[in-house]
């Protein structure tokens, strides 16, 4: 396992490759894609044993925090949508270089599937893609947020240090300037162009309406895709109950077995 | 300007954030050392550790933030070592890296909530800590605890019908804990459980760490209510310890148990920062060194021996502001 930083010196992200278990290498690589917020502070384990899990089965992985986000360069309120997009890339580069692999496959959980899901549908070099209860829609998502923490006013609402934009949202401590949130509502899954990979799963945990809707376009662009429905917990815990985990070992298995059935 | 880089250090090869200010340190200071809370991995709930470190290497403090084995991107140990006795361990280990490579051989310790416990357990065990911060460590409830807590109920009319609504299903769950015994699923995995020390062994800890010098700064929030709820309740838990002039205690009675309102962990970070700069600061006068002198630290602590481990408390305890 490797810790590092890479990407460009002035903004570095830091991230944890892990090599393929050398009896088994797929010459194939995975890029895990965070979700943001408590979500990513609750996924945190989940990803990691999903790394383990893929390492272990041949594959090369790379996980990462996006800029401003975990260890990663800049301030909270700094980090967007967009930028998170090109960090994805850089990701997906790095690993390519760092582990010599031609193939690369994207899973990404919530905001980290959009992310995913767009990275995927803007480049021709991605494998495959695992969308692991994916936000469909920024614009119900940032509703959800909205509801639970209604947006700041202005100036007079933060520390004198913070960045004191009018319109931004703070998330439990994990802020969204108005920028992020601008780039958040516009996000649509369904209105993307198809993603350009060989085949992709789509797993769900809860309700998630457009999840089968989406999984139908991409079949029926030809893209083997399959939605699956898991019966496992992801995001129970509150936000304040960070003794106590579940690992959703369940999504996981779907995951792993997902990367195992497809053909090389 | 400050710098960070991954390190890794240990038996269990663990794996941390390293943020210096760039440049030699005018006068070398204790480095701070961030503990996991509960089984967050090392950036802290909202990103606390993070802001906290880079807040405290641009005023010129080392800060390592790590994780403990088998938590955030550490690898779990090989051996059975039980948790408690590895955070011990495995802070030496990071006192070690940081010696070695650094030449440092003064720490701090901040932890929340379980790392609270974990930096107080470390700070008795090893003289190299020379302060410790804890956020909702352990606190003990006092009469004016049972007062704050019971006055604002016993004036609403609703708290009385709940009450009585409690007691009705007090029968309900003592079934349920039944069945459950009986061979249901457990609904979570419990990770971590947490117990407090004994009051008397506390105080006699405190008083132990105030005897060495060690600067103590306990910090609680409104999230820690079911055990600390008002400015003030340190002073009486500990009324009989000689602090030797060491203490600081904070109270953010606006503020959640990880402090996920920004503004609140901005306050709660710049406290920290000036709390270090306040007991370390870059240029030490002789007013502060000789305070800081362990021979008569030691001294103070031995006359507070002699009266049977107490005496009366005399300590700089900071104003507790509420307010940001």
């Amino acid at each position: 396992m490797n810790a590092f930083y890479f990407g460009a010196s002035a903004r570095p992200l830091f991230g944890v490759y892990l090599p393929a278990n050398p009896g088994r290498d797929r010459d194939a690589g995975v890029v895990l894609c965070y979700p943001h917020g408590w979500d990513y502070l609750r996924g945190h384990r989940a990803f990691r044993q999903l790394a383990v899990r893929l390492s272990e089965a041949g594959f090369h992985v790379l996980r990462f925090d996006y800029f401003g986000t975990g260890d990663s360069a800049g301030e909270a309120w700094e980090g967007t949508p967009d930028q998170w997009l090109e960090d994805t890339a850089t990701a997906v580069d790095e690993l390519r270089d760092t582990a010599g692999v031609r193939a690369v496959s994207l899973v990404g959980m919530r905001l980290g599937a959009v992310l995913a899901g767009r990275l995927a549908a803007s480049r021709r070099d991605i494998d495959r893609l695992v969308l692991w209860d994916p936000v469909i829609r920024g614009a119900d998502h940032l509703g959800r947020l909205a509801d639970a923490h209604p947006r700041l006013g202005g100036a007079g609402e933060l520390a004198t240090d913070l960045a004191a934009a009018a319109g931004a949202i703070d998330a439990e401590g994990f802020p969204l300037s108005a920028v992020a949130c601008q780039q958040l509502e516009a996000i649509d899954l369904l209105q993307l162009s198809v993603p350009r990979v060989r085949s992709a799963l789509l797993v769900t945990t809860g309700a998630d309406p457009g999840v089968d809707e989406l999984a139908a376009a991409f079949n029926a662009a030809g893209i083997a895709a399959t939605a699956r429905h898991v019966d496992a917990r992801t995001d129970a815990p509150a936000s304040d109950d960070f003794v106590n985990t579940v690992m959703p070992t369940e999504v996981l298995d779907a995951v792993v077995d997902y990367f195992l059935e497809a053909p090389k | 300007m400050i710098s960070e880089k991954v390190v890794r250090f240990g038996a269990a090869s663990l794996v941390g954030i390293l943020s210096e200010a760039e440049g030699e340190p005018a006068t070398p200071r204790p480095a701070f050392l961030i503990l996991n809370a509960g089984v967050l991995h090392r950036a802290g709930p909202a990103r606390m550790h993070v802001a906290l470190a880079r807040k405290l290497a641009a005023a010129g403090f080392t800060a390592l933030r790590f994780d403990f084995s088998g938590i955030g991107d550490s690898e779990p140990r090989k051996d059975a070592v039980p948790f408690d006795t590895r955070v011990v361990v495995e802070v030496r280990e990071a006192m070690d890296f940081l010696a070695r490579t650094r030449g440092i051989d003064r720490f701090v310790l901040f932890g929340l909530c379980s790392g609270a416990d974990a930096a107080f357990a470390v700070a008795r065990a090893d003289r190299r800590v020379v302060g410790h911060v804890s956020l909702d460590g352990f606190a003990y409830r006092t009469v004016g605890y049972y007062v704050h807590h019971y006055a604002p109920r016993l004036l609403r009319p609703r708290s009385w019908a709940a009450f009585a609504a409690r007691q009705a299903r007090k029968v309900g769950r003592i079934v349920s804990v039944g069945a459950e015994r009986n061979g249901a699923t457990a609904q979570r995995p419990v990770m971590f459980t947490r117990s407090f020390p004994s009051r008397d062994q506390a105080a006699a800890d405190l008083a132990a760490l105030a005897g060495r010098g060690v600067r103590q700064f306990f910090i609680y929030s409104a999230g820690h209510g079911r055990w600390y709820n008002h400015a003030g309740q340190f002073d009486r838990m500990f009324r009989h310890v000689y602090f030797n002039g060491g203490l600081t205690v904070r109270y953010f009675e606006e503020a959640d148990h990880t402090f996920p309102d920004l503004r609140q962990q901005d306050a709660l970070t710049t406290a920290v920062r000036s709390w270090a700069c306040r007991n370390w600061p870059a240029a030490t006068g002789p007013a502060i060194s000789s305070f800081l002198a362990p021979g008569a630290a030691q001294a103070a602590g031995a006359t507070a021996g002699a009266r049977a481990g107490f005496a009366r408390p005399e300590r700089v305890v900071a104003a507790e502001g509420p307010r940001a």
